[in-house]
Protein backbone atom coordinates (compact mmCIF):
# COMPACT_ATOMS: atom_id res chain seq x y z
CA UNK A 1 0.00 0.00 0.00
CA UNK A 2 1.23 3.39 -1.03
CA UNK A 3 1.80 6.44 0.76
CA UNK A 4 1.07 8.86 -1.89
CA UNK A 5 -3.28 9.77 -2.34
CA UNK A 6 -1.50 10.99 -5.98
CA UNK A 7 1.05 9.68 -8.10
CA UNK A 8 1.23 10.76 -11.58
CA UNK A 9 4.25 9.03 -13.38
CA UNK A 10 5.73 10.62 -17.28
CA UNK A 11 2.19 12.04 -17.92
CA UNK A 12 1.99 12.95 -21.15
CA UNK A 13 -0.86 14.38 -22.99
CA UNK A 14 -0.97 16.54 -25.97
CA UNK A 15 -4.08 18.75 -27.97
CA UNK A 16 -4.00 18.58 -31.56
CA UNK A 17 -0.18 18.35 -31.94
CA UNK A 18 0.53 20.83 -28.79
CA UNK A 19 1.87 19.61 -25.98
CA UNK A 20 -0.28 20.47 -22.82
CA UNK A 21 1.56 17.83 -19.90
CA UNK A 22 4.91 16.87 -21.01
CA UNK A 23 6.17 13.70 -18.73
CA UNK A 24 4.53 15.62 -15.62
CA UNK A 25 5.62 13.52 -12.18
CA UNK A 26 4.01 14.23 -9.31
CA UNK A 27 3.96 12.55 -5.72
CA UNK A 28 0.94 13.29 -2.95
CA UNK A 29 1.42 12.50 0.35
CA UNK A 30 -1.80 11.22 2.35
CA UNK A 31 -2.50 14.35 4.77
CA UNK A 32 -0.79 17.10 2.90
CA UNK A 33 -1.82 20.35 2.03
CA UNK A 34 -0.55 20.68 -1.79
CA UNK A 35 0.18 24.11 -3.57
CA UNK A 36 0.23 22.94 -7.55
CA UNK A 37 1.40 26.45 -9.31
CA UNK A 38 2.01 27.33 -12.53
CA UNK A 39 1.63 30.24 -15.17
CA UNK A 40 -1.94 30.23 -17.48
CA UNK A 41 -1.30 27.47 -20.06
CA UNK A 42 1.04 25.66 -17.71
CA UNK A 43 -0.71 22.74 -18.01
CA UNK A 44 -2.64 22.66 -14.24
CA UNK A 45 -6.04 22.27 -15.24
CA UNK A 46 -5.07 19.07 -17.90
CA UNK A 47 -3.35 17.52 -15.15
CA UNK A 48 -6.40 18.02 -12.89
CA UNK A 49 -8.87 16.46 -15.30
CA UNK A 50 -6.53 13.31 -16.46
CA UNK A 51 -6.45 12.72 -11.91
CA UNK A 52 -10.32 13.32 -12.31
CA UNK A 53 -10.24 10.64 -15.21
CA UNK A 54 -11.84 12.86 -17.53
CA UNK A 55 -9.12 12.89 -19.90
CA UNK A 56 -6.83 10.03 -20.84
CA UNK A 57 -3.21 9.94 -21.08
CA UNK A 58 -1.05 9.74 -24.19
CA UNK A 59 0.93 8.26 -21.76
CA UNK A 60 2.38 7.77 -18.43
CA UNK A 61 -0.02 7.02 -15.39
CA UNK A 62 -2.16 8.49 -13.17
CA UNK A 63 -2.76 6.70 -10.25
CA UNK A 64 -5.40 8.41 -7.16
CA UNK A 65 -5.54 6.23 -4.24
CA UNK A 66 -3.54 3.92 -5.67
CA UNK A 67 -6.43 3.36 -8.45
CA UNK A 68 -5.71 4.13 -12.25
CA UNK A 69 -7.75 7.76 -12.50
CA UNK A 70 -9.14 6.71 -15.47
CA UNK A 71 -12.32 3.87 -16.48
CA UNK A 72 -14.24 1.88 -14.11
CA UNK A 73 -12.15 3.10 -10.89
CA UNK A 74 -13.04 6.56 -11.37
CA UNK A 75 -16.16 6.20 -9.78
CA UNK A 76 -14.61 4.86 -6.55
CA UNK A 77 -11.95 7.93 -6.75
CA UNK A 78 -14.73 10.88 -7.08
CA UNK A 79 -16.90 8.87 -4.33
CA UNK A 80 -14.23 9.90 -1.79
CA UNK A 81 -13.07 13.17 -3.16
CA UNK A 82 -14.71 16.37 -3.30
CA UNK A 83 -13.79 18.71 -6.76
CA UNK A 84 -13.89 22.26 -7.38
CA UNK A 85 -13.97 23.07 -11.47
CA UNK A 86 -11.69 25.75 -12.97
CA UNK A 87 -14.96 27.38 -14.43
CA UNK A 88 -17.47 27.19 -10.56
CA UNK A 89 -20.23 26.11 -13.18
CA UNK A 90 -23.68 24.68 -11.64
CA UNK A 91 -26.97 23.67 -12.28
CA UNK A 92 -28.70 27.11 -13.18
CA UNK A 93 -32.10 25.79 -12.98
CA UNK A 94 -31.51 24.58 -9.44
CA UNK A 95 -31.67 26.61 -6.45
CA UNK A 96 -28.80 27.00 -3.66
CA UNK A 97 -30.66 23.81 -1.76
CA UNK A 98 -31.49 21.96 -4.69
CA UNK A 99 -27.68 21.56 -5.66
CA UNK A 100 -27.07 21.24 -1.80
CA UNK A 101 -29.73 18.18 -1.64
CA UNK A 102 -28.58 16.67 -5.14
CA UNK A 103 -24.97 16.40 -4.18
CA UNK A 104 -26.01 15.16 -0.74
CA UNK A 105 -27.71 11.94 -2.69
CA UNK A 106 -24.76 10.73 -4.34
CA UNK A 107 -22.37 10.83 -0.72
CA UNK A 108 -22.91 8.54 2.00
CA UNK A 109 -20.67 10.45 4.35
CA UNK A 110 -22.13 13.72 3.92
CA UNK A 111 -21.45 16.10 6.54
CA UNK A 112 -24.80 18.24 7.19
CA UNK A 113 -22.89 19.78 10.27
CA UNK A 114 -20.75 21.48 7.56
CA UNK A 115 -22.85 22.10 4.97
CA UNK A 116 -25.27 23.84 7.64
CA UNK A 117 -22.03 25.83 8.47
CA UNK A 118 -20.57 26.63 5.29
CA UNK A 119 -24.08 27.69 4.24
CA UNK A 120 -24.05 30.25 7.43
CA UNK A 121 -20.19 31.58 6.66
CA UNK A 122 -20.76 32.17 3.07
CA UNK A 123 -24.85 33.63 3.17
CA UNK A 124 -25.59 31.74 0.81
CA UNK A 125 -28.98 32.34 0.18
CA UNK A 126 -30.76 28.60 0.18
CA UNK A 127 -33.50 29.71 -2.30
CA UNK A 128 -31.85 31.36 -4.53
CA UNK A 129 -31.32 29.44 -8.03
CA UNK A 130 -27.32 29.40 -8.62
CA UNK A 131 -27.85 31.33 -12.12
CA UNK A 132 -28.64 34.30 -9.83
CA UNK A 133 -25.16 34.30 -7.80
CA UNK A 134 -22.36 36.24 -8.15
CA UNK A 135 -19.29 34.48 -9.38
CA UNK A 136 -17.90 34.68 -5.56
CA UNK A 137 -21.01 33.08 -4.46
CA UNK A 138 -20.82 30.39 -7.09
CA UNK A 139 -17.25 29.43 -5.75
CA UNK A 140 -18.31 29.42 -2.58
CA UNK A 141 -21.12 26.86 -3.25
CA UNK A 142 -18.69 24.97 -5.11
CA UNK A 143 -16.06 25.22 -1.89
CA UNK A 144 -19.45 23.88 0.21
CA UNK A 145 -20.42 20.80 -2.04
CA UNK A 146 -16.90 20.15 -2.00
CA UNK A 147 -16.23 20.31 1.13
CA UNK A 148 -18.95 18.41 2.63
CA UNK A 149 -18.70 15.38 0.11
CA UNK A 150 -16.77 14.38 4.24
CA UNK A 151 -14.09 13.65 1.28
CA UNK A 152 -10.15 12.05 2.19
CA UNK A 153 -9.24 14.17 -0.69
CA UNK A 154 -10.04 17.34 -2.26
CA UNK A 155 -9.24 18.66 -5.43
CA UNK A 156 -9.29 22.56 -5.98
CA UNK A 157 -8.85 23.95 -9.28
CA UNK A 158 -8.34 27.82 -8.29
CA UNK A 159 -10.71 27.74 -5.42
CA UNK A 160 -9.96 31.42 -4.57
CA UNK A 161 -11.06 32.43 -8.20
CA UNK A 162 -13.95 35.15 -7.88
CA UNK A 163 -13.85 35.16 -4.05
CA UNK A 164 -13.03 38.45 -1.43
CA UNK A 165 -10.45 38.90 0.32
CA UNK A 166 -12.04 38.44 3.31
CA UNK A 167 -13.82 34.97 2.16
CA UNK A 168 -10.73 33.78 0.85
CA UNK A 169 -9.18 34.10 4.64
CA UNK A 170 -12.18 32.11 5.87
CA UNK A 171 -11.63 29.54 3.04
CA UNK A 172 -8.02 29.31 3.82
CA UNK A 173 -9.04 28.92 7.52
CA UNK A 174 -11.61 25.89 7.16
CA UNK A 175 -9.14 23.88 4.43
CA UNK A 176 -5.91 24.14 7.16
CA UNK A 177 -8.56 23.26 9.70
CA UNK A 178 -10.14 20.05 7.75
CA UNK A 179 -6.39 19.02 7.03
CA UNK A 180 -5.32 19.14 10.63
CA UNK A 181 -8.56 17.68 12.21
CA UNK A 182 -9.66 15.35 9.58
CA UNK A 183 -6.44 14.35 8.12
CA UNK A 184 -7.91 15.22 4.39
CA UNK A 185 -5.37 15.21 2.05
CA UNK A 186 -6.02 18.95 -0.17
CA UNK A 187 -4.42 19.31 -3.67
CA UNK A 188 -5.06 22.22 -4.92
CA UNK A 189 -3.92 25.08 -7.76
CA UNK A 190 -3.70 28.88 -7.54
CA UNK A 191 -2.16 31.78 -9.35
CA UNK A 192 -2.18 33.27 -5.90
CA UNK A 193 1.08 32.49 -4.28
CA UNK A 194 0.29 34.57 -0.76
CA UNK A 195 -2.74 32.05 -0.45
CA UNK A 196 -0.22 28.80 -1.21
CA UNK A 197 2.62 30.18 1.25
CA UNK A 198 -0.13 30.68 3.89
CA UNK A 199 -1.52 27.10 3.94
CA UNK A 200 0.83 24.59 1.43
CA UNK A 201 3.30 22.56 3.39
CA UNK A 202 4.44 20.77 -0.65
CA UNK A 203 4.03 22.64 -3.52
CA UNK A 204 4.74 21.68 -7.35
CA UNK A 205 5.78 24.61 -9.90
CA UNK A 206 4.83 23.25 -13.33
CA UNK A 207 6.24 24.74 -16.25
CA UNK A 208 4.88 23.63 -20.27
CA UNK A 209 3.72 20.38 -18.92
CA UNK A 210 7.20 19.70 -16.49
CA UNK A 211 7.35 19.82 -12.45
CA UNK A 212 10.15 22.20 -12.65
CA UNK A 213 10.10 22.18 -8.78
CA UNK A 214 8.98 20.22 -6.46
CA UNK A 215 9.33 19.33 -2.32
CA UNK A 216 8.31 20.53 1.17
CA UNK A 217 7.83 24.33 1.14
CA UNK A 218 9.89 24.68 4.02
CA UNK A 219 12.75 22.66 2.31
CA UNK A 220 12.53 24.66 -0.67
CA UNK A 221 12.99 28.14 1.25
CA UNK A 222 15.72 26.62 3.30
CA UNK A 223 17.06 25.44 0.14
CA UNK A 224 16.78 27.97 -2.52
CA UNK A 225 18.85 31.42 -1.29
CA UNK A 226 19.56 34.73 -3.20
CA UNK A 227 23.08 35.57 -3.27
CA UNK A 228 23.91 39.54 -4.20
CA UNK A 229 27.14 40.98 -5.09
CA UNK A 230 28.35 44.21 -5.51
CA UNK A 231 31.12 44.36 -7.49
CA UNK A 232 33.93 46.94 -7.86
CA UNK A 233 33.40 47.50 -11.61
CA UNK A 234 31.85 45.30 -13.79
CA UNK A 235 33.11 42.46 -15.19
CA UNK A 236 34.71 42.34 -18.70
CA UNK A 237 33.41 38.34 -19.10
CA UNK A 238 31.06 36.06 -17.88
CA UNK A 239 31.33 34.44 -14.97
CA UNK A 240 30.98 30.49 -14.78
CA UNK A 241 29.19 29.95 -11.15
CA UNK A 242 29.46 27.07 -9.93
CA UNK A 243 27.14 24.28 -9.94
CA UNK A 244 23.54 25.45 -7.84
CA UNK A 245 23.70 28.87 -9.25
CA UNK A 246 20.21 28.57 -10.83
CA UNK A 247 19.57 31.31 -12.56
CA UNK A 248 21.82 34.62 -12.31
CA UNK A 249 21.00 38.26 -13.38
CA UNK A 250 23.41 40.74 -13.62
CA UNK A 251 22.63 44.46 -13.67
CA UNK A 252 26.04 47.23 -14.06
CA UNK A 253 28.09 45.86 -10.64
CA UNK A 254 25.33 44.06 -9.11
CA UNK A 255 25.00 40.06 -9.76
CA UNK A 256 21.78 38.68 -8.32
CA UNK A 257 21.90 34.58 -7.78
CA UNK A 258 19.22 32.34 -7.21
CA UNK A 259 20.97 29.50 -5.94
CA UNK A 260 19.47 25.96 -4.88
CA UNK A 261 22.29 24.41 -3.06
CA UNK A 262 26.26 24.41 -2.96
CA UNK A 263 25.95 28.07 -1.20
CA UNK A 264 29.09 28.05 0.71
CA UNK A 265 31.08 27.25 -2.25
CA UNK A 266 29.23 29.96 -4.47
CA UNK A 267 29.71 32.56 -1.60
CA UNK A 268 33.20 31.55 -1.66
CA UNK A 269 33.33 32.00 -5.36
CA UNK A 270 32.01 35.42 -5.19
CA UNK A 271 33.87 36.77 -2.55
CA UNK A 272 36.70 35.87 -4.51
CA UNK A 273 36.36 38.28 -6.88
CA UNK A 274 38.40 41.71 -6.94
CA UNK A 275 36.36 44.16 -4.71
CA UNK A 276 33.29 42.17 -4.01
CA UNK A 277 30.46 43.07 -1.67
CA UNK A 278 28.43 39.70 -1.18
CA UNK A 279 25.28 39.14 1.02
CA UNK A 280 22.61 36.17 1.13
CA UNK A 281 19.20 36.23 1.62
CA UNK A 282 16.16 34.35 2.17
CA UNK A 283 13.92 33.85 -0.95
CA UNK A 284 9.66 33.97 -0.91
CA UNK A 285 7.78 31.31 -3.10
CA UNK A 286 7.20 34.20 -5.40
CA UNK A 287 10.96 34.68 -6.23
CA UNK A 288 11.20 30.98 -6.41
CA UNK A 289 8.67 30.66 -8.82
CA UNK A 290 9.06 33.85 -10.90
CA UNK A 291 12.45 32.93 -11.20
CA UNK A 292 11.70 29.30 -12.38
CA UNK A 293 8.90 30.01 -15.00
CA UNK A 294 10.62 33.22 -16.51
CA UNK A 295 13.57 31.87 -17.44
CA UNK A 296 12.31 29.34 -19.39
CA UNK B 1 -31.42 12.28 -8.11
CA UNK B 2 -30.51 12.33 -11.25
CA UNK B 3 -33.94 11.66 -12.48
CA UNK B 4 -34.96 14.59 -11.18
CA UNK B 5 -31.92 16.91 -12.46
CA UNK B 6 -32.88 15.21 -15.57
CA UNK B 7 -36.77 16.51 -15.58
CA UNK B 8 -35.58 19.76 -14.57
CA UNK B 9 -33.44 19.95 -17.75
CA UNK B 10 -35.93 17.88 -19.79
CA UNK B 11 -39.69 19.72 -18.90
CA UNK B 12 -39.87 23.07 -20.85
CA UNK B 13 -38.95 21.18 -23.65
CA UNK B 14 -41.18 18.20 -23.21
CA UNK B 15 -44.31 20.80 -22.47
CA UNK B 16 -43.09 21.50 -25.95
CA UNK B 17 -43.51 18.44 -27.61
CA UNK B 18 -45.93 17.60 -25.85
CA UNK B 19 -48.15 20.91 -27.63
CA UNK B 20 -46.66 19.33 -31.18
CA UNK B 21 -48.16 16.33 -30.90
CA UNK B 22 -51.36 17.43 -29.27
CA UNK B 23 -52.08 20.14 -32.70
CA UNK B 24 -50.54 17.19 -34.86
CA UNK B 25 -53.41 14.82 -33.38
CA UNK B 26 -55.89 17.32 -33.26
CA UNK B 27 -55.43 17.82 -36.78
CA UNK B 28 -55.54 14.16 -37.76
CA UNK B 29 -58.61 13.65 -35.75
CA UNK B 30 -60.65 16.78 -36.84
CA UNK B 31 -60.02 15.65 -40.29
CA UNK B 32 -61.47 12.06 -39.46
CA UNK B 33 -65.08 12.47 -39.94
CA UNK B 34 -64.42 14.04 -43.39
CA UNK B 35 -63.35 10.94 -44.66
CA UNK B 36 -60.44 8.37 -45.19
CA UNK B 37 -58.72 11.27 -47.34
CA UNK B 38 -58.43 13.95 -45.51
CA UNK B 39 -56.85 11.55 -42.57
CA UNK B 40 -54.32 9.80 -45.20
CA UNK B 41 -53.27 14.23 -45.93
CA UNK B 42 -53.20 14.74 -42.50
CA UNK B 43 -50.85 11.64 -41.46
CA UNK B 44 -48.52 12.46 -44.12
CA UNK B 45 -48.25 16.03 -43.72
CA UNK B 46 -47.30 15.18 -39.76
CA UNK B 47 -45.24 12.35 -40.38
CA UNK B 48 -42.52 14.90 -40.47
CA UNK B 49 -43.37 16.58 -37.29
CA UNK B 50 -43.12 13.52 -35.18
CA UNK B 51 -39.66 12.98 -36.71
CA UNK B 52 -38.41 16.31 -35.84
CA UNK B 53 -39.94 16.00 -32.63
CA UNK B 54 -38.26 12.49 -31.72
CA UNK B 55 -34.39 14.86 -32.82
CA UNK B 56 -35.10 17.60 -30.41
CA UNK B 57 -36.02 15.12 -27.71
CA UNK B 58 -32.70 13.44 -27.73
CA UNK B 59 -30.66 16.57 -27.74
CA UNK B 60 -29.72 17.08 -24.48
CA UNK B 61 -27.48 15.81 -22.16
CA UNK B 62 -23.44 16.00 -21.25
CA UNK B 63 -21.91 17.33 -23.86
CA UNK B 64 -24.78 20.22 -24.14
CA UNK B 65 -23.13 21.36 -20.95
CA UNK B 66 -19.63 21.81 -21.77
CA UNK B 67 -17.67 24.66 -20.53
CA UNK B 68 -17.11 24.95 -24.20
CA UNK B 69 -20.61 26.02 -24.50
CA UNK B 70 -21.11 27.71 -21.42
CA UNK B 71 -21.54 30.82 -23.15
CA UNK B 72 -24.18 29.81 -25.38
CA UNK B 73 -27.49 30.94 -24.68
CA UNK B 74 -29.44 28.79 -22.59
CA UNK B 75 -26.44 26.28 -22.19
CA UNK B 76 -24.01 26.23 -19.09
CA UNK B 77 -21.35 24.66 -18.49
CA UNK B 78 -21.61 22.19 -15.77
CA UNK B 79 -20.49 18.91 -17.30
CA UNK B 80 -17.48 18.62 -14.90
CA UNK B 81 -19.30 19.15 -11.71
CA UNK B 82 -21.77 15.86 -12.87
CA UNK B 83 -19.07 14.03 -14.31
CA UNK B 84 -16.76 14.46 -10.37
CA UNK B 85 -20.22 13.03 -9.22
CA UNK B 86 -19.57 8.30 -8.34
CA UNK B 87 -21.77 7.80 -11.29
CA UNK B 88 -20.37 5.95 -13.71
CA UNK B 89 -21.51 7.49 -17.65
CA UNK B 90 -23.18 4.91 -18.59
CA UNK B 91 -25.53 5.34 -15.74
CA UNK B 92 -25.97 9.42 -16.79
CA UNK B 93 -26.87 8.40 -19.96
CA UNK B 94 -28.99 5.40 -19.46
CA UNK B 95 -30.93 7.68 -17.33
CA UNK B 96 -31.65 10.63 -19.90
CA UNK B 97 -32.02 7.99 -22.68
CA UNK B 98 -34.97 6.25 -20.50
CA UNK B 99 -36.21 9.57 -19.36
CA UNK B 100 -36.59 10.82 -22.78
CA UNK B 101 -38.00 7.61 -24.22
CA UNK B 102 -40.74 7.69 -21.66
CA UNK B 103 -41.41 11.08 -22.08
CA UNK B 104 -41.96 10.61 -25.52
CA UNK B 105 -44.16 7.43 -24.88
CA UNK B 106 -46.53 9.54 -22.51
CA UNK B 107 -46.87 12.27 -24.76
CA UNK B 108 -48.02 9.78 -27.98
CA UNK B 109 -50.25 7.56 -26.11
CA UNK B 110 -51.73 10.52 -24.16
CA UNK B 111 -52.58 12.85 -26.91
CA UNK B 112 -53.33 10.48 -29.28
CA UNK B 113 -55.70 8.52 -27.31
CA UNK B 114 -56.96 11.14 -25.26
CA UNK B 115 -57.81 13.12 -28.59
CA UNK B 116 -59.09 9.75 -30.34
CA UNK B 117 -61.44 10.00 -27.28
CA UNK B 118 -62.47 13.55 -26.85
CA UNK B 119 -63.60 13.50 -30.97
CA UNK B 120 -66.17 11.52 -31.43
CA UNK B 121 -65.81 12.16 -35.07
CA UNK B 122 -62.70 10.43 -34.99
CA UNK B 123 -64.26 7.07 -33.79
CA UNK B 124 -66.20 6.91 -37.44
CA UNK B 125 -63.40 6.38 -39.37
CA UNK B 126 -60.83 4.81 -36.81
CA UNK B 127 -60.94 2.65 -33.68
CA UNK B 128 -59.50 2.63 -30.37
CA UNK B 129 -57.18 0.06 -31.36
CA UNK B 130 -56.25 2.15 -34.66
CA UNK B 131 -55.44 4.86 -32.25
CA UNK B 132 -53.30 3.02 -29.84
CA UNK B 133 -51.71 1.01 -33.00
CA UNK B 134 -50.77 4.26 -34.81
CA UNK B 135 -49.37 5.80 -31.26
CA UNK B 136 -47.13 2.49 -31.14
CA UNK B 137 -46.05 2.61 -34.82
CA UNK B 138 -45.39 6.30 -34.13
CA UNK B 139 -43.26 5.82 -30.73
CA UNK B 140 -41.43 2.65 -32.12
CA UNK B 141 -40.33 4.27 -35.43
CA UNK B 142 -39.75 7.43 -34.05
CA UNK B 143 -36.94 5.90 -31.47
CA UNK B 144 -34.56 5.29 -34.41
CA UNK B 145 -34.75 8.60 -35.31
CA UNK B 146 -34.19 9.41 -31.43
CA UNK B 147 -31.09 7.54 -31.41
CA UNK B 148 -29.70 8.86 -34.24
CA UNK B 149 -30.12 11.69 -32.75
CA UNK B 150 -28.48 11.04 -29.67
CA UNK B 151 -25.57 9.89 -31.10
CA UNK B 152 -25.23 13.20 -33.08
CA UNK B 153 -25.45 15.35 -29.56
CA UNK B 154 -22.50 13.57 -28.49
CA UNK B 155 -20.54 15.30 -31.15
CA UNK B 156 -21.94 18.20 -32.57
CA UNK B 157 -22.56 21.63 -30.67
CA UNK B 158 -26.30 21.96 -30.26
CA UNK B 159 -27.00 24.19 -34.10
CA UNK B 160 -24.93 21.66 -35.79
CA UNK B 161 -26.67 18.71 -33.66
CA UNK B 162 -30.15 20.22 -35.01
CA UNK B 163 -29.12 21.00 -38.07
CA UNK B 164 -27.06 17.91 -38.89
CA UNK B 165 -30.17 15.85 -37.76
CA UNK B 166 -32.61 17.41 -39.64
CA UNK B 167 -30.49 17.36 -43.01
CA UNK B 168 -29.13 13.57 -42.58
CA UNK B 169 -32.66 12.27 -41.93
CA UNK B 170 -34.12 14.06 -44.76
CA UNK B 171 -31.70 12.83 -47.31
CA UNK B 172 -32.48 9.13 -45.97
CA UNK B 173 -35.87 10.65 -46.50
CA UNK B 174 -35.13 11.73 -49.89
CA UNK B 175 -33.44 8.53 -50.98
CA UNK B 176 -35.68 6.43 -49.51
CA UNK B 177 -39.16 8.09 -50.49
CA UNK B 178 -40.02 5.72 -53.99
CA UNK B 179 -39.26 2.11 -51.88
CA UNK B 180 -42.11 0.85 -51.32
CA UNK B 181 -40.68 -1.95 -48.73
CA UNK B 182 -42.53 -2.84 -45.78
CA UNK B 183 -39.52 -2.19 -43.73
CA UNK B 184 -39.17 1.41 -44.97
CA UNK B 185 -39.50 3.14 -41.73
CA UNK B 186 -40.42 6.48 -43.36
CA UNK B 187 -43.63 5.32 -45.18
CA UNK B 188 -44.89 3.41 -41.61
CA UNK B 189 -45.26 7.00 -40.04
CA UNK B 190 -47.31 8.07 -43.46
CA UNK B 191 -48.94 6.10 -46.33
CA UNK B 192 -48.85 3.12 -44.14
CA UNK B 193 -49.65 4.27 -40.92
CA UNK B 194 -52.29 2.19 -38.30
CA UNK B 195 -54.70 5.11 -39.00
CA UNK B 196 -54.91 4.30 -42.49
CA UNK B 197 -54.37 0.81 -43.10
CA UNK B 198 -55.77 -0.52 -39.64
CA UNK B 199 -52.65 -2.83 -39.29
CA UNK B 200 -49.62 -2.41 -37.55
CA UNK B 201 -46.08 -2.16 -39.31
CA UNK B 202 -44.38 -4.88 -37.56
CA UNK B 203 -41.54 -4.68 -40.23
CA UNK B 204 -40.84 -1.21 -40.32
CA UNK B 205 -41.22 -0.87 -36.63
CA UNK B 206 -38.65 -3.92 -36.12
CA UNK B 207 -36.59 -1.96 -38.83
CA UNK B 208 -36.33 1.15 -36.02
CA UNK B 209 -36.07 -1.03 -32.98
CA UNK B 210 -32.66 -3.01 -34.74
CA UNK B 211 -31.22 0.68 -35.70
CA UNK B 212 -32.55 1.94 -32.24
CA UNK B 213 -30.10 -0.82 -30.57
CA UNK B 214 -27.32 -0.47 -32.74
CA UNK B 215 -27.39 3.96 -32.18
CA UNK B 216 -28.08 2.93 -28.21
CA UNK B 217 -24.94 1.17 -27.92
CA UNK B 218 -22.34 2.90 -30.55
CA UNK B 219 -23.50 6.45 -28.75
CA UNK B 220 -22.68 4.09 -24.95
CA UNK B 221 -19.43 3.25 -26.48
CA UNK B 222 -18.64 7.19 -27.64
CA UNK B 223 -19.65 8.65 -24.34
CA UNK B 224 -17.52 5.85 -22.41
CA UNK B 225 -14.51 6.27 -24.17
CA UNK B 226 -15.07 10.05 -24.80
CA UNK B 227 -12.55 13.19 -23.04
CA UNK B 228 -14.92 16.22 -21.95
Amino acid sequence: MTDFVIEANELRKSYKGTAALNGLNLRVRAGSVYGFLGRNGAGKTTAIKLLMGFLRADSGEARVFGMPSAGATSIEIHRRTGFVTEDKQLYPYMTVEGMIRFTRSFFPKWRDDLAKRYLEMFELPPRRKTADLSKGMQSKLMLLLAISRGAELLILDEPSDGLDPAAVQDMLRELISLAAAEGTTIFFSSHQLGEVEQIADHICIIDRGRAVVTGSLDDLKCQYQRVQVILERELGAPVRWVEGAEYVRQEGRTVSILASRNIDALLAQAESLPGASVERFPVTLQEIFLEHVRAR
Amino acid sequence: MLWYKNWLEMRWRTVFIALLFALQMFAVYRNAGNGTGNVVAATGAFGYLWIIASIMAAGTGIRTQSASLAAVKGLHGSAYFTLSLPVSRADLFGVRTIMGVVQMAVIIVLANCGLWALFPAAQANTTLGDAMGYGLAVFVCCLGFYFFSSLLAVFLDPTWWLYGGLLAIGVCWWLLRGVQSAFNVFKALQERAPLITHTIPWPAMFTSLAISLILFLATLRVIQTREF
